[in-house]
């Protein structure tokens, strides 16, 4: 079963390094529809052209696209992004500085959207269709349909400025990111709560837990044991993966509550035309992203065998 | 076979009057587009762009019910003309995203081979970039802007329409019928027009139905961040984006729009449920 399993995640690793050329080609190439003068960026409007054509070309932005993608692949590979045009610091510095503050708000938000969102979604579907049921799944329907930002800022106007018992932005300590995280957490916890209680809902009209209930196990074990283990998967897949995706949807909350992460240095950096931030952080969350689709794959994979054999007869 | 055709039509009426939360969504749906439809009738332009300072930042009232903006502008007429742009833009993105992607997924179906190949290859790469973040790359590249914006989220929602579709028209192209209807000598295009578009319709519009909500929420939040629909445009998310520095003053500036795209969002999600549940044959009789 080990060398199986590891067959897979070998085949898997393989095929993410074409995928993450890919994605670096691209974002390379959107970033190039750019018509930009960094040169003239950086020296000001008064400089003269000689200066400007000059600094472009110690930048290397005066070079052919596919030289410049070469080399800055080339470059990547060596974990050099480059060199920010607004603050002619490396990139690299840039997002290191910024990256613990998006992880934190990206982890805490993903598991208090799980602690929310997967009893809530088992409560639906175990009282499915009665009032409970009902409130359940409008609640989380609401929380899908709120803007986050929207969200974000009635939080800040009620907590903060109504009731003063929550500060509106910063990092100081621990209570600056309760509003943060709740935010981050809600519409994913909404997401979550619809997929456990649909997920529940499919395993509960299978055979296997008719037969189980008919042979007259308690309901306690045929809800655990036969219905929610199995209904498990999709929500393990989805849960990594959300997890990939909260570390890129940080860009809305990081501006409401002026949080230092990821998420508002691109967006600055998308604002003054700072084209290596804007690459390095698009390339990097997708990265990122990747590799937690693939873990979600590889987990998925580890728990169900049946997918593990589709997948090897296939490849 | 028209007969038929009705009687689906019947039956997904029936399924879907039946869901009390689709109708309501499907009852806020249509004010929020009367609204847009008619916004000329109920209030003129004029009282979107007009400024008033003297009128300005007012709280609601009998003369503007929902009170007035930093520039005395009546918020009223600007959501209601917002329902336009904010509502507009996003049936108009979803509608050309499922156009796209219906006929370049069932092409790609149809085709395979090289092409296909080549195509589904792009979109894998495509799809690992998070699509809000997709988005953000294409905007901050091309500019903001109602045009780019529009662009940007065409590309980020065909994509996934194009796989959607395309493995629809797969799994129903290996079906028996098909060979049965090749056998007898029909033409690709005909199979293509009288088996495979009927029965991949009912997913077209599923899709569609759930990403409505999305797309707007989207369209709200890159303009809330400066990066979509311009002022003095009066799109929901831009509007909100202005009233945020009067938080702690006016707040009535931003719960008002909020509202707008909560409820309309909202709406679409009900109704995206009941379309889907009413379409499902595998949902309740």
């Amino acid at each position: 079963m080990f060398s199986e399993m590891n067959k897979y995640i070998a085949k898997r690793l393989v095929m993410m390094i074409p995928i993450v050329l890919g994605v670096t080609f691209l974002v390379f190439f959107i970033m190039s529809l750019l018509p930009g003068d960094p040169g003239r960026m950086i020296l000001g409007m008064g400089a003269k052209a000689e200066d400007v054509a000059a600094y472009n070309h110690r930048l290397g932005v005066d070079r052919p696209f596919l030289v410049r993608l070469v080399s800055y692949i080339g470059d990547l590979m060596h974990g050099d992004f480059g060199i920010s045009y607004r603050s002619m610091r490396p990139v690299s510095e840039e997002i290191a500085a910024c990256f613990p503050y998006t992880l934190k708000l990206a982890f805490a938000g993903s598991i208090v959207a799980y602690l929310i969102g997967i009893p809530l979604g088992l409560f639906s579907a175990i009282h499915q269709n009665s009032p409970l049921d009902f409130g359940g799944t409008f609640v989380s329907m609401l929380l899908a349909s709120i803007p986050q930002f929207w969200l974000g800022l009635m939080m800040i106007l009620l907590f903060s400025l109504h009731w003063k018992i929550l500060p509106t932005s910063g990092i100081g300590s621990f209570r600056n990111y309760i509003m943060p995280v709740l935010v981050t957490a809600l519409p994913e916890a909404a997401i979550m709560s619809r997929l456990t209680r649909t997920s529940m809902l499919d395993c509960i009209s299978q055979d296997y837990v008719r037969t189980a209930r008919a042979k007259g196990l308690p309901r306690a074990k045929v809800i655990w044991k036969h219905t929610f283990k199995n209904a498990l998967l999709p929500i393990i897949s989805t849960l990594i993966t959300s997890f990939g995706v909260s570390l890129g949807g940080t860009v809305v909350v990081e501006n409401i509550f002026s949080i230092p992460g990821i998420g508002n240095l691109l967006l600055t950096a998308i604002k003054a035309k700072d084209v290596p931030i804007v690459m390095a952080c698009t390339i990097l969350l997708s990265l990122i992203y990747c590799i937690f689709i693939l873990l979600a794959d590889i987990a998925v994979a580890g728990i169900d065998p049946r997918i593990r054999q589709i997948y090897l007869k296939k490849g | 076979m028209r007969k038929r055709r009705g009687e689906k039509a019947a039956d997904f009426c029936r399924k879907f009057s039946r869901n009390k939360a689709a109708v309501f969504g499907f009852a806020v749906a249509v004010v929020f587009i009367l609204a847009a439809l008619f916004a000329d009738v109920i209030c003129s332009y004029d009282k979107v762009t007009t400024q008033n300072i003297v009128e300005r930042l007012q709280s609601p009232s009998a003369a503007h019910w929902f009170g007035t903006d930093q520039l005395g502008r009546d918020i009223f007429a600007r959501i209601i003309h917002g329902a336009r742009v904010s509502l507009g833009v996003s049936f108009l993105v979803v509608a050309i995203s499922v156009l796209v992607g219906g006929i370049a997924g069932s092409l790609l179906a149809l085709t395979g081979g090289r092409i296909d190949n080549l195509v589904m290859r792009l979109i894998d790469v495509i799809s690992c970039i998070p699509g809000f973040l997709l988005t953000l790359a294409l905007v901050a590249a091309m500019g903001s802007g109602i045009r780019n914006l529009m662009l940007a989220m065409c590309i980020r929602m065909s994509v996934g329409y194009i796989r959607v579709i395309r493995s629809f028209v797969l799994s129903v192209v290996g079906q028996d019928f098909i060979d049965a209807a090749r056998i007898s000598g029909m033409s690709t295009r005909k199979i293509a027009v009288t088996h495979v578009l009927p029965n991949a319709l009912g997913i077209i519009i599923v899709e569609a139905a759930m990403s409505l909500s999305n797309t707007i929420l989207s369209i709200a939040a890159l303009s809330f961040l400066g990066l979509g629909i311009q002022p003095p445009a009066p799109e929901w998310g831009a509007m909100l984006n202005e009233g945020r520095e009067f938080i702690r003053t006016y707040p009535h500036l931003i719960i008002i729009p909020g509202i707008a795209i909560a409820l309309s969002a909202l709406a679409m999600n009900l109704m995206g449920d009941g379309v889907r549940d009413a379409l499902d044959p595998r949902s309740g009789q």
